[in-house]
Parts: C-alpha cells; structure tokens; sequence
C-alpha cells in the first residue's frame, strides 16, 4: 500500500472521534455529539475495508 | 392534544424516563467492564489487540457513546440508533474474523476465556446489545416530549466518565501500538516505543 494512503487512515481515530463525541454531550452540545459519532462509525467501517483479510498474515 | 405524545397525567408506564436512564448507566458499565477485561488482557496479560480487535473495541466505544447520550440528553430513539449502528458496525468485523478462523487449520488469536475466543465473544455481546437495544425502543413512555439535558451524577457520572477514559486510553494505546497510522496484521509490540522491528531474514 502506497505511504500517502496509509497515513490517511489511522486506526485510533474512531476513537478520538467517539471522545470528541463524548466531549460535546458533556458539554450539552447534542447535535454535534451525535454527528461527531455517527463520522466515528464512518471511520470505523472504512477502516474495516484495510484490515478484512489481516488475521491470515497472523503467524499462528 | 397530539396522539403522539405522551400523556404525563395518565400511568407513566412500565419504563419511566428515570428508569430508562438507569438502564442505560448500567448498560453503560456493563460495556466499560467489557473494555476493561480487554485492556487487563492486553497490559497484565501481555497479548497485543489485533487489526480487527481494536476495530472491535471501537465498536463497543460507539456504544457506549450511544448509551452516554441517553444518559445526558435523556432516552432518545435516535441515540439508540447510534448503539444499535456501533454493534453492527463491530460486528461485522468480528463476524469477518470469526468466519476467518472458522475454517479448520487457520489457529486462533489470543487465549480463550470462558470457553470462547474474545472475538467469538465479542460477536455474541454485538447481538445482544443490539437486541438489547430493540427491546429498550419497544418502551414508548420513555421518550420525553423535548430533548433535554441533564445533570450527571452519582452512577451516572461514573459511567459516563469511564466510558470518556475508555475511549481516551483505547486511543492512547492504539497509537502508541500502530504509531499513528494502520495497525501491522501480527502486532509485535508499541511501535512507537520500540520502532518498526526488524525485517524477517530472507528464506532460502
């Protein structure tokens, strides 16, 4: 994979995205909680796509 | 007065608002104790999340997240989507790894616990949640006319502040795992602690 496209897609950001998310419920913002999320599971699905066939590469 | 709307001055119903709230800081634990154990695993035990692991924990983040709303803003249908979305969303990953390992001969990752793969249990906690989940939207007399937004306190603090650490530390430790970018197939070690290992010798 080419290094341009694996620095676009970094694992640990659907989990900044749910804090933000969180971030924004604590302080009372709910329609920015709830968008911050549902970008989160966005990035959580897309990240699926890279990582589908990674368990075969697992030196069992 | 609109049929639609709840009728506060008749019975409240099986599910008051409170008690739904109440439901869901438990809810709430219950998948901070899930992330708990995975993160025991990982520094106490020693095993490394896979690629699909951490997409996994990712999941069981956005549910609480979906959860923590309801906590905050009060029962709503739609935050309930966000927590049914996230299990699915997790576990159509751990459904991948699952069937990946299924076939006879391709071994299994990390250790058993309870009988059961994490990933194995992993897939059976997303369809409960998301059943879960179904069950709670059943309950019509939860839903407050008019979003609002509540204080936290007491167990509701509690869970919503574990849940807000959970996701801070999963990603905390997934990028000093990764060093930022994508997570390597067969994790060795903190690639940002301990660099890129070294290459395989090459096979005759």
């Amino acid at each position: 994979m080419p290094a341009s496209r694996s620095v676009q897609r970094r694992d640990e950001s659907p989990f900044f995205g749910f804090f933000v998310s969180l971030a924004f419920a604590a302080a009372g913002r709910r329609c920015f909680a709830v968008a911050a999320c549902l970008v989160s599971i966005g990035l959580l699905l897309k990240l699926f796509k890279p990582h589908a066939t990674s368990s075969l590469d697992i030196v069992l | 007065m609109n049929p639609h709307t709840p009728n506060t001055q008749t019975s409240p119903g099986l599910l008051t608002p409170e008690l739904s709230r109440l439901l869901n800081a438990l809810g709430l634990l219950a998948v901070g104790a899930v992330l708990l154990v995975a993160f025991y695993d990982q520094f106490v035990g020693g095993e490394l999340p896979c690629p699909l692991c951490i997409l996994q924990r990712a999941g069981f983040v956005g549910v609480g997240v979906g959860l923590a709303l309801n906590l905050k803003f009060g029962p709503r249908a739609s935050h309930y989507a966000i927590a049914m979305l996230s299990a699915i969303a997790g576990g159509v990953g751990e459904a991948r790894q699952v069937l990946l390992h299924i076939v006879p001969g391709t071994g299994t990752f990390g250790a058993p616990f309870l009988g059961m793969h994490f990933y194995s249990w992993a897939l059976l906690l997303f369809i409960v949640i998301v059943a879960g989940c179904a069950v709670l939207l059943l309950f019509d007399w939860q839903f407050e006319p008019a979003p609002r937004v509540h204080g936290l306190g007491g167990l509701a603090l509690l869970a919503f502040g574990l849940i807000a650490l959970l996701a801070l530390g999963n990603g905390v430790s997934t990028v000093l795992e990764c060093a930022g970018g994508l997570c390597p197939d067969d994790p060795a070690g903190y690639l940002l602690l301990e660099g890129e290992p070294p290459a395989p010798p090459p096979t005759p």
